[in-house]
């Protein structure tokens, strides 16, 4: 090969590297936590409040995953129990996260928080399958070559006002 | 009501959950002695009282209460509450002539067995909160239209209009 040649060769192998545009992977905060003994993710920004303790009063004529109300600030809160909801058997749990809900007052029970991740879009897929749990789901974030469910609140809210309707 | 931002109310501690009835629903009240069985087939209807010749069929809200909540106490319900027809709706009306109480003509009052430690409070109406806003419609219409949140203790609004017919009791 000539020097030329091989001269060519690199500046046109710079060039390209030139061209190629370097796109900015965009990064999104998920709050993840446990439900009986799986993790589970929402978007930070869709959590307003972690509660470490806080009492859960009976309330009748709702579906059994609805555990009461807890009491914030005098403001009565539904809590739900997805583990019921997913697999009809309810958690010992003793914190509650408090939703953004903007039309309504929500918590989930669980039984602890993990941690806030950071995850590139890259790791933020939708699911495949379509059993009956994953209704629920918006998607899945790749923590550490671990796939945790983002639980799509949107779709959860809607079964409480169907049974609600129902009963 | 007693005024724009306060209500007297009959207030019933069942520990950390507690019922609170408008005082405007209920003008007297009786110490529940002699009280008559009656038949009617609805689990909440099966009693009557004499008050001044006067009969006055029973419906059983601490039981009912006892039930939809799950609550385990030996509190008893001694105290009744007198309710004129006059303070009932139609609906409520028609529903006791249809079902439980076919005799209902020959009353003019009904009466509510309530927990024997209920008390009268004023409250602040600010202190009432209306039910989270998928639940509301459900717990209205069975007669509990607000809630009464405390530190240590959850508290209902009844609405003994809608509690009466909007709990069935069959057997």
């Amino acid at each position: 090969m000539e020097n030329d040649e091989i001269l060519n060769q690199i500046e046109s192998g710079k060039s390209e590297e030139h061209d190629v545009e370097v796109k900015e992977e965009s990064f999104y905060r998920y709050l993840v936590f446990w439900i009986g003994d799986q993790k589970f993710a929402l978007p930070a920004e869709d959590v307003q409040e972690i509660l470490t303790y806080n009492e859960i009063y009976f309330v009748p004529f709702v579906p059994p995953y609805i555990r009461g109300y807890a009491n914030r600030h005098g403001q009565p809160y539904t809590v739900f129990d997805l583990l019921m909801l997913f697999e009809n058997n309810g958690i010992e749990g003793s914190h509650l996260l408090i939703l953004k809900v903007p039309d309504d007052q929500i918590a989930l029970l669980i039984s602890d928080v993990d941690e806030i991740v950071k995850v590139p879009d890259s790791k933020i897929y939708s699911l495949t399958s379509h059993d009956e749990t994953s209704q629920y789901f918006s998607g899945a974030i790749n923590v550490e070559e671990t796939e945790i469910f983002i639980l799509g609140v949107a779709k959860i809210l809607e079964r409480l006002e169907l049974d609600i309707e129902r009963s | 009501m007693s005024g724009h931002d306060s209500v007297h109310v009959l207030y019933s501690d069942y520990g950390a959950t507690h019922f609170l009835i408008n005082r405007d629903q209920c003008p007297a009240s009786v110490y529940a002695e002699e009280v008559i069985p009656m038949e009617t087939g609805h689990r909440f209807f099966n009693e009557k009282l004499i008050v001044n010749n006067e009969t006055v069929p029973l419906f059983n809200l601490h039981n009912l209460l006892l039930k939809l909540f799950r609550f385990k106490t030996d509190v008893k319900s001694q105290l009744v509450i007198l309710t004129p027809f006059t303070l009932l709706s139609e609906e409520t009306l028609s529903y006791l002539k249809e079902g439980p109480l076919p005799e209902l003509e020959n009353c003019r009052r009904i009466g509510v067995r309530v927990s024997s430690e209920t008390i009268i409070k004023q409250i602040s109406l600010d202190e009432l909160k209306p039910h989270s806003r998928r639940l509301r419609s459900r717990l209205k219409k069975s007669g509990f239209p607000a809630v009464h949140p405390m530190e240590g203790s959850m508290g209902y609004l009844i609405d003994l209009d809608r509690i009466i017919a909007g709990n069935k009791g069959k057997r």
